[in-house]
């Protein structure tokens, strides 16, 4: 059964807009903000701000939240994925690249994250999403990281000192594997860490969104202490 | 401002102090002034002042004893720090210090009439005292807390931002000496990441204060290679300032600077923790300028200030010699150096001092230090021969150095599983590594190797021993350099029986409170310790426990060497709470309509680790907000935002089979699209936990928990899971749904516009059934939920659409006087309903009869985890039983935990308890005797605060709409 509603169409496109964690604190620092993947994302930040992180070279935040992401968790979870094309890490807590171009991150034998960097233009979640929907694989199940988990981007020289403060886990280029994940505890909760890039080190923390603001403010306050800021979801290391 | 005199020396005294920056601070109200680098006790040393502080229990004038920052001599108030270590604290503009545990002032302290009663205060004195009649500690306890006090907490100080920063090395060297330095250079040149921690300002540790034979220059030369050589090396990481307070299991050690916390994970860690410069115990042995030797060998070469005029040097190692001859040189006139020894080898410095034309005392003890205007000036020293011999004489001084041997720093090498034993009668200590841990090492004179030559090639050993043992290198280690046998003196004590002979400064303890202790049949070293409190001061028995080891082991005729002293325990050194709090960290959880809520007037309270809305807008008090807010959904709609409820999807052919075992009720036969109760027991048939399960397709459960008990719900799962191998997935989604429950007689009328593919009308979507589809065309689970009694819908959809669709609710609920509901309410709500909270209305001793939920235990199913204890508990027979009961209006509404009496006996409490507008009455749950929990019955609840008794009536749940026709409209 249907039920319609005169007035339906326009408020659809209002409930379809996602709203993440860190909207609030966000909005007043962008000076580019913008619609990414149904959210209202802070591209970039104000001047100010921005020189401000820049001239100190300090660890910057970013907050990528609005980035596309997946989870797949269950007994056949590898086997379908891997037969569906998806490069695979071959061990639990390592990431890899897939030929997308997209991040495939191992958390167990059978638990997996794969999310995109580069703004969403892949899409790789979202494909992958679609074609499980219709292919109901027998022990693979949908894990709803875009909506539980929220994502940090912690870039720059410093930034593993500023981990260092609030993390028990080396994670120092020299003692954290390049492909090494870290499912440890920042700031008294549960995270998700990973390395990036190649040069100045650019962290992904995936954190419960509804921790999202406190760890937010925890990094941002201490990465201020530090000379450090906020960024723009594009002012990345290599923008 | 009182008479100054000033102590500086020329340089090139002064190590640490910059000439060129003059810094004012005050002290007891009076400005100083200082240079930047003085501590505290150095700056107000260059003044003349010499009473830092009063002592613990007599209230005795105290002095420079160490300054070596250890010591609870050097104990001041700075502004609103108390504690402060006067001797670590560098001098800043505008720093406020003042005396602490004075009463009166430094100068005049009427707190030192103690003294005088003090043979009226032996040793455990309050273990006997104070405590009958039975009311007297609470009178005693604040008058001995302020004669005992140590400094004035500030309640309004402002908190220090410490970080806590964590770091890890292949190796970490304890101690930035001689040995420690080699020891770092060695294994940095085999590749390892290595830091260094020293509580000094500058790398060097004795290096830069003590002298070394007559071949100062030479040290010093090799103390600024090593320094160099450090700074060159890029793979060691120097902490400067940073005292190691902890070394735990694994080689995890802490420790602090000024302003951070530091968490080291070594692989391998080399203690170069050095000696510690023993002090004699003689009458008089506390009195202001009786000092270490090495104290004022710091004061003359860190910070350049001259400690006295005339010295005498009491001693029994070379070391006094030395600073003999330092304090020659800095101008000080030597009365004469007291050997407690009875003859000493010649070596240069004996005979340079020789040469000077300074008396050499060989077999001579100082027993006793005179002193002038009160005890505040040192006189002089009364020197005898140690065999008590010929007559006493007199030697004039102000000032008394000490060094009477050596102790092994090894207070983290005790915590790590090393050890300590005497040798030599008790004459010296040694020291020796934790066994079984190959990774943990000794160096330099901590290691039995002090001279200079001796350190710098022990501590080349030891960083080539860590770096083959970490595998850095296969290269066997050069050897070792053989063990120096340690200086001093078995006996360092004379004992007065005026007393005065302090054993222990920072407790004040003297020779005859050791020897009460163990005539009162504490003669193990440790309970001695714990009896009089010996070593338990802020110097941790640095200064204390070879003594108190003697004595107490000579009254027992038991002999010294082998002997082992009190065991240490970290933290090696006070560390602030401010150190130990770190950054103001709260991780509380917001829901996704978190800015909704605040921006709506919401009064946010925490529910486990989340925040939420116990009630909206402004109210006289929640009672009445609740009930606002519950009129709200009994009469039109209300939103609940229930984003916090615990979620967790169960997946797989034996998903049902799985909640079999897990939850107490049945489960296999659930069809789909309905609802089902869950109550998880635990394996002793407690309550653990309740919610609801929704089946959505065969192999798919979306189980619900309660919001402070899901992570634990999941553990439990995941554990049974590991063990039982079935063919399940299970996924923790709490975070990834927002939750609204909406409801009220209204909510159809809400609710309806905007879901598209499910129908609402009760024939096609009855209670406690469930569906999936979209609502405002987005994914949503619906699930038509009893919790608050009225029609309703729990509506969950994806969490990053929370805002918006509870935004979009509210917005279009204007007309049906829609309004947001906030905890406070929503336990009124199933309290009329009866429904009980897990926690709340249970507890951790609760099973299912006990709360009248046995309709949810499906005692005939083959097994469910708390099944036999169950079955066990039920044989037994009920011991109490929640119960609903109502009182009268106008009668006082009880506290929750209220007791329930029958007489005087105490026979349960009560749980919940609230005045309902819709029912007309207080009402409640409460535990009672179970032949008290016929309907009808009355039982008594006791008002808090003497307020009497209030007899209340059995009545049967639920209270409100008790055929539940309206959740079922």
């Amino acid at each position: 059964m249907s039920v319609t509603h005169a007035n339906a169409s326009d408020d659809r496109v209002q409930l379809q807009a996602r709203r993440g964690p860190l909207h609030e604190r966000l909005a007043p620092l962008a000076s580019v903000w913008q619609s990414r993947n149904g959210y209202q994302a802070c591209m970039r930040v104000h001047t100010d701000a921005h020189e401000h992180a820049a001239a100190s070279n300090g660890p910057w935040l970013r907050c990528l939240t609005h980035q596309p992401r997946i989870g797949f968790k269950g007994r056949g979870s590898s086997d379908w994925l891997h037969g569906v094309g998806v490069s695979l890490p071959a061990a639990p807590n390592r990431w890899c690249h897939d030929a997308s171009g997209a991040v495939v991150g191992r958390l167990g034998a059978q638990d997996f994250i794969i999310f995109d960097e580069g703004d969403g233009v892949t899409n790789l979640p979202h494909s992958l999403a679609e074609r499980w929907q219709s292919a109901a694989p027998r022990g693979c199940y949908i894990v709803p990281r875009q909506h539980s988990l929220a994502c940090i981007a912690l870039d720059g020289v410093r930034a593993p000192e500023l981990l260092a403060r609030l993390c028990a886990v080396d994670l120092a280029p020299a003692g954290f594997a390049e492909d090494a994940i870290a499912q440890t505890q920042v700031a008294l909760m549960s995270a998700v860490v990973l390395r990036l890039g190649d040069g100045a080190p650019s962290y992904r923390l995936f954190v419960d969104t509804s921790l999202a603001l406190y760890c937010w403010d925890v990094l941002h306050e201490v990465a201020e202490d530090m000379g450090g800021g906020v960024r723009g979801a594009l002012q990345g290391p290599h923008a | 401002m009182s008479k100054r005199t000033h102590m500086r020396l020329a340089a090139p005294y002064g190590r640490l102090i910059d000439r060129d920056k003059l810094i004012r601070f005050r002290f007891d109200g009076e400005c100083y002034n200082g240079y930047a680098g003085d501590s505290i006790a150095s700056a107000l040393a260059a003044n003349g002042v010499r009473i830092l502080s009063r002592s613990f229990k007599y209230h005795r004038p105290r002095g420079i004893l160490a300054l070596a920052g250890n010591d609870a001599n050097c104990l001041v108030q700075v502004g609103p720090e108390p504690n402060v270590r006067a001797d670590a604290r560098l001098i800043e503009a505008g720093l406020n210090v003042s005396a602490q545990n004075v009463a009166g002032n430094l100068g005049f302290d009427w707190g030192r009439a103690v003294e005088y009663l003090s043979r009226f205060l032996p040793v455990g004195f309050y273990y006997h005292a104070f405590f009958k009649p039975g009311r007297a500690w609470r009178f005693w306890e604040p008058v001995i807390r302020r004669m005992a006090g140590l400094g004035r907490v500030e309640r309004s100080a402002e908190h220090d931002t410490i970080d806590h920063i964590h770091l890890f090395a292949d190796v970490a060297v304890i101690g930035g000496g001689a040995a420690g330095m080699s020891a770092a250079l060695a294994a940095a040149a085999h590749g390892a990441r290595v830091i260094v921690l020293d509580d000094g300002a500058e790398l060097g540790g004795a290096l830069l204060h003590g002298r070394h034979a007559l071949d100062t220059q030479t040290a010093r030369s090799r103390l600024d290679e090593l320094r160099n050589q450090i700074t060159n090396e890029s793979r060691i990481t120097v902490l400067s300032g940073a005292t190691c307070t902890g070394w735990f299991a694994d080689n995890w050690l802490a420790a602090m600077s000024a302003t951070q916390y530091y968490k080291i994970r070594a692989r391998a860690v080399i203690a170069a923790t050095g000696v510690i410069e023993q002090p004699a115990v003689f009458r008089n042995n506390d009195a202001p300028g009786v000092m270490l030797a090495s104290a004022a060998q710091r004061l003359m070469h860190l910070y350049a200030v001259k400690p006295g005029t005339r010295a005498v040097v009491l001693t029994a190692t070379a070391a006094g010699y030395g600073a003999a001859l330092d304090l020659l040189d800095a101008g000080v006139e030597v009365a004469a150096v007291v050997d407690m020894r009875d003859s000493h080898d010649g070596d240069a410095m004996h005979s340079a001092l020789h040469t000077a034309g300074v008396e050499i005392l060989h077999g001579h003890m100082v027993s006793e230090a005179l002193t002038r205007k009160h005890g505040h000036e040192l006189a002089g020293a009364v020197v005898r021969a140690a065999d008590g011999s010929g007559q006493p004489r007199t030697l004039p001084c102000d000032l008394l150095c000490i060094s009477a041997g050596w102790m092994p720093a090894a207070q983290l090498l005790s915590q790590a599983g090393g050890d300590m034993t005497a040798e030599a009668d008790g004459a010296w200590f040694i020291a020796r590594a934790p066994q079984g841990n190959d990774h943990a090492l000794l160096a330099g004179a901590l290691n039995g190797r002090a001279s200079l030559a001796a350190a710098l090639a022990d501590g080349h050993h030891a960083g080539n021993v860590a770096a083959r043992t970490l595998g850095l290198t296969s290269a066997d280690a050069p050897a070792a350099p053989a063990f120096e046998t340690p200086d001093g003196h078995a006996w360092p004590i004379v004992h007065d029986e005026r007393g005065r002979d302090f054993v222990d400064v920072d407790e004040d303890l003297q020779v005859k409170d050791i020897e009460d202790a163990v005539a009162a049949g504490y003669t193990d070293i440790n309970l001695v310790k714990r009896y009089s409190t010996a070593v338990m001061g802020p110097s941790q028995g640095r200064y204390s426990a070879a003594n108190t080891l003697r004595i107490a082991l000579s009254e027992q005729d038991s002999p010294l060497t082998g002997a082992r002293l009190t065991t240490q325990r970290p933290p090696i050194l006070p560390e602030p709470i401010a150190h130990l709090a770190g950054r103001d960290r709260q991780p509380l959880r917001r829901t996704p309509m978190h800015d909704w809520h605040l921006a709506h007037g919401a009064h946010m309270m925490p529910a486990g680790s989340w925040h939420r809305p116990a009630y909206y807008g402004e109210a006289a008090s929640p009672a009445l907000a609740a009930a606002r807010e519950a009129a709200a959904v009994h009469q039109r709609v209300g939103l609940i935002d229930v984003s916090t409820l615990g979620k967790i999807e169960v997946r797989g052919p034996d998903a049902a089979q799985f909640l079999e075992r897990i939850y107490t009720f049945r489960y296999a036969r659930q069809p789909i699209g309905r609802l089902r109760y869950v109550l998880m027991t635990d394996e002793a048939g407690v309550i653990a936990d309740d919610g609801i399960a929704a089946r959505f397709a065969d192999d798919f459960f979306y189980v619900t928990a309660t919001t402070t008990g899901v992570d634990a719900v999941y553990r439990q799962m995941l554990r049974w899971q590991a063990q039982w191998q079935m063919e399940v997935d299970l996924i923790h989604v709490t975070s990834a749904w927002a939750a609204i429950n909406v409801a009220g007689p209204s909510a159809r009328a809400l609710l309806t516009p905007l879901v598209d593919d499910v129908e609402l009308a009760a024939a096609a979507f009855g209670f406690s059934e469930c569906r999936e589809g979209h609502v405002g065309g987005l994914p949503a689970r619906l699930m038509r939920v009893g919790f608050v009694g009225e029609l309703g819908w729990e509506v969950h959809v994806p969490a990053h659409h929370g805002d918006a669709l509870w935004r979009e609710l509210m917005a279009r609920g204007q007309a049906l006087g829609v309004a947001p509901v906030g905890i406070e309410a929503q336990r009124l709500l199933r309290l009329e309903k009866g429904h009980i909270i897990v926690s709340q209305d249970s507890d951790g001793l609760s099973y299912p009869e006990e709360v009248d939920m046995n309709w949810a235990v499906a005692a005939e199913k083959p097994f469910f985890v708390g099944q036999r204890a169950i079955e066990a508990m039920a044989r037994r027979g009920l011991t109490r039983r929640l119960v609903g009961f109502r009182l009268p209006l106008g009668t006082p509404v009880p506290e929750e935990c209220s007791l329930t009496l029958r007489g005087q006996d105490i026979v349960g409490r009560v749980t919940s308890v609230a005045f309902s507008d819709a029912v007309g009455h207080i009402i409640g749950l409460a535990y009672v005797a179970p032949d008290m929990a016929e309907v009808g019955g009355r039982f008594d609840i006791k008002l808090a605060g003497g307020g009497g008794r209030v007899s209340a009536e059995v009545v049967p749940v639920p209270f409100y709409d008790a055929d539940n026709a309206r959740q079922k409209l």
